[in-house]
């Protein structure tokens, strides 16, 4: 009955938060301070435990590949929304799918987790498995050295139950290993990081120093095709769909599958993976595809230095139309200079508060620019007034907060709610 | 024949704050301005550059710095001769740090090249904000803008001077920013520095040209340049005030 309340309470909140129109994780901190067990008590109920996912770039795609793999099983999964990744997010998740008396159907919970809570979280959801994908350079103004956030993910992994499933071309973590752990490996071939136009983007650990020790990848990626990707699993082949374009999206995808591999042991069946493969849908503005007029706008999103040049890799040529956004939830852009524009010959629409700083940018790299807007709902007014250009798609690349309004003015509802 | 040697040390150690931009505009505004210019890198390991015009170093956290430290020490007697000749020497964060005497605190325990007469004490609180700081740096005053984020103190020695004074933001902790020696400064602004600042550039490309005997001056080519970097300045103007969740 102790449940009862706190949960009342908490819908109520998030009943009141979203009719004024937020997205709120207030419910979520409500209910943790009523209830500093509640995280606990619900996720306990899941028969194949916690799954967790952690990152520097990658973790809302590689946790909507877990979560669509183990739906392919038959088991039902709680999943947190993109962004939903601190304690008070994961609690209003939680909140809003649960009984009256704390109850919660789903056999597995599979959570994207920001670095910074991850081993206070760790504490609270006791994960089974926990994922780490790679340490970029991210955020510097909130975490400021790179090799702390490897330690992050790292201390939490040492928290796993059962098993740890790690970047083997990740300088940081590919080397982690314990004495009482599963401890697997995702990568990519090496051909295949060569011919990448700037590699993977993973973080340099210049303070730890070249690793001597060859680390095998229990799921490699080997080749890209036109729709998706080859990973190989030890003798075992897969061909997969990738639900977005780009080398970052195949090493999700290993990830994604060596972790549901270790976690469903012997019931993981490579078939019904590929099934899940087949259907899936991109992550939220993930390589998305939304119908703006007679055409389609492609979404790609990005936070930093590392994700931007990933998905501006992954372009086969440069895009016919393409708005450029970034706005005040990236506060400092200086590594707008680290990034190599030149897969794009021109941009159509630069926006964001930021915009004049992106229109100085690509000034510098000679690339000609149509018009700076600064205001997002202008902008994406402008890329709609564009002619129809002949592949039918606009290309919009955006950091998260641009991507929400450009998605929102297109007419599609806001799914998300950020922690 | 190339008029302007731009060096930049450790481009991977020390540049994942936008220290390339700085390259990058001092470059392009050189070229812009009719000179023949060629860029060149120092890597940990590589031999002692022979000469440069304009030396660049950028940010990077501890970690990186340790890693490089070796190698930076080497430059104790190069760089004092070369600014002592007029050469510029640019430092941007962890970069002026480790050119100054030495960084402290927080398990630091650098020495430094004494290069700048200042002491880097890491362990301040925090900031992560927009910057604007006025400078005397290569004739009247001059109002920068740019970002910082930094947790360090940064103490002048007794005859030392600051590179600027500090408008809005943090800067060394006393309301002077950076530090300056001759045609060389160091300064915590990001952003990076240089492009969003078109006339600091200026007065750097100035400097090392006026060495060698050559002549820099802004042309009807630099004008979207100077447009695109007037319109960012004015909007990061209006939101100095602006709080960035730190955490």
């Amino acid at each position: 009955m102790k449940y009862v309340l706190p949960i009342l309470l908490g819908r109520l909140v998030r009943v009141l938060a979203r009719a004024r129109g937020g997205g709120s994780a207030y419910p979520g901190y409500l209910v943790l301070k009523l209830l500093p067990t509640f995280l606990t008590d619900v996720t306990k109920q899941f028969d194949r435990g916690v799954l967790f996912v952690l990152g520097s770039n990658g973790k809302s795609t590689t946790t909507h590949m877990l979560s669509d793999i183990m739906r392919s099983h038959g088991l039902r999964v709680f999943t947190n929304p993109t962004g939903a990744n601190l304690p008070q997010g994961i609690a209003s998740a939680l909140l809003s799918e649960v009984s009256l008396f704390g109850r919660l159907k789903a056999d597995v919970g599979v959570l994207e987790v920001d670095e910074a809570f991850a081993v206070e979280l760790s504490g609270h959801l006791h994960p089974s498995t926990v994922l780490m994908l790679n340490v970029q350079v991210d955020q510097l103004y909130r975490f400021y050295e790179t090799s702390r956030v490897a330690d992050m993910m790292t201390d939490t992994a040492a928290t796993a139950g059962t098993h740890v499933v790690t970047n083997r071309d990740d300088e940081y973590l590919g080397p982690f290993e314990s004495a009482t752990l599963d401890v697997t490996r995702f990568g990519a071939s090496p051909a295949l990081v060569a011919a990448a136009p700037h590699g993977l983007q993973n973080a340099s650990a210049y303070d730890k120093g070249a690793g001597t020790r060859a680390l095998t990848a229990e799921a490699e990626v080997t080749a890209l095709t036109a729709t998706g990707a080859t990973i190989a699993l030890g003798d075992q082949a897969v061909d997969v769909r990738l639900p977005a374009k780009g080398l970052h999206y195949a090493v999700d995808a290993a990830a994604a599958i060596q972790t549901a591999r270790v976690a469903l042991g012997p019931e993981f069946d490579s078939h019904k993976a590929v099934a899940a493969f087949a259907a899936m849908k991109p992550a939220y503005g993930r390589g998305e595809r939304l119908k703006i007029g007679s055409d389609e706008a492609e979404f790609v999103m990005f936070k930093n230095a590392a994700s931007l040049q990933l998905n501006l890799d992954a372009l086969a040529t440069a895009p016919e139309q393409v708005l450029l956004a970034i706005d005040e939830g990236t506060p400092d852009i200086s590594w707008i200079y680290d990034v190599d524009f030149s897969s794009l010959d021109h941009v159509d629409v630069v926006s964001g508060a930021k915009a004049w700083q992106i229109a100085l940018r690509l000034e510098h790299a000679g690339i000609p620019i149509g018009t700076v807007e600064p205001q997002i709902e202008k902008a994406i007014d402008l890329m709609k007034a564009l002619p129809s250009p002949s592949g039918k798609t606009k290309n919009f690349i955006v950091n998260y907060e641009q991507m929400m309004i450009a998605r929102k003015m297109l007419g599609y509802p806001d799914l998300e709610k950020r922690a | 024949m190339t008029d302007l040697t731009i060096l930049q040390l450790y481009p991977e150690q020390l540049g994942v704050s936008g220290d390339g931009g700085n390259v990058v505009t001092l470059a392009e505004r050189a070229r812009r301005g009719g000179l023949d210019v060629a860029v060149t890198e120092h890597r940990p390991g590589d031999a002692l550059p022979a000469a440069a015009d304009v030396v660049l170093i950028g940010s990077g956290p501890l970690s990186t710095l340790r890693a490089i430290h070796s190698d930076v020490l080497r430059f104790r007697e190069l760089l004092s001769d070369w600014s002592d000749a007029g050469i510029p020497v640019v430092a941007i964060g962890g970069g002026m740090e480790i050119l100054s005497r030495g960084i402290s605190g927080e398990g630091a325990d650098l020495e430094g090249l004494g290069f700048f007469d200042a002491s880097a004490h890491r362990g301040a609180q925090r900031r992560a904000n927009y910057f604007k700081v006025s400078t005397p740096y290569g004739g009247g005053s001059l109002y920068l803008l740019g970002f910082e984020d930094h947790a360090t103190r940064f103490e002048l020695g007794a005859g030392a001077s600051p590179f600027g004074a500090v408008v809005s933001g943090g800067g060394n902790g006393d309301g002077r920013e950076g530090v300056i020696r001759g045609a060389s400064f160091g300064t915590q602004m990001k952003g990076p520095a240089l492009p969003l600042n078109p006339a600091l550039t200026d007065r750097v490309l100035t400097a090392a040209v006026a060495r060698t005997g050559g002549a820099y001056a802004v042309a009807d080519a630099h004008a979207t340049l100077d447009e695109y970097a007037t319109k960012s300045r004015e909007v990061i103007s209006a939101n100095l005030e602006h709080v960035f969740k730190a955490m």
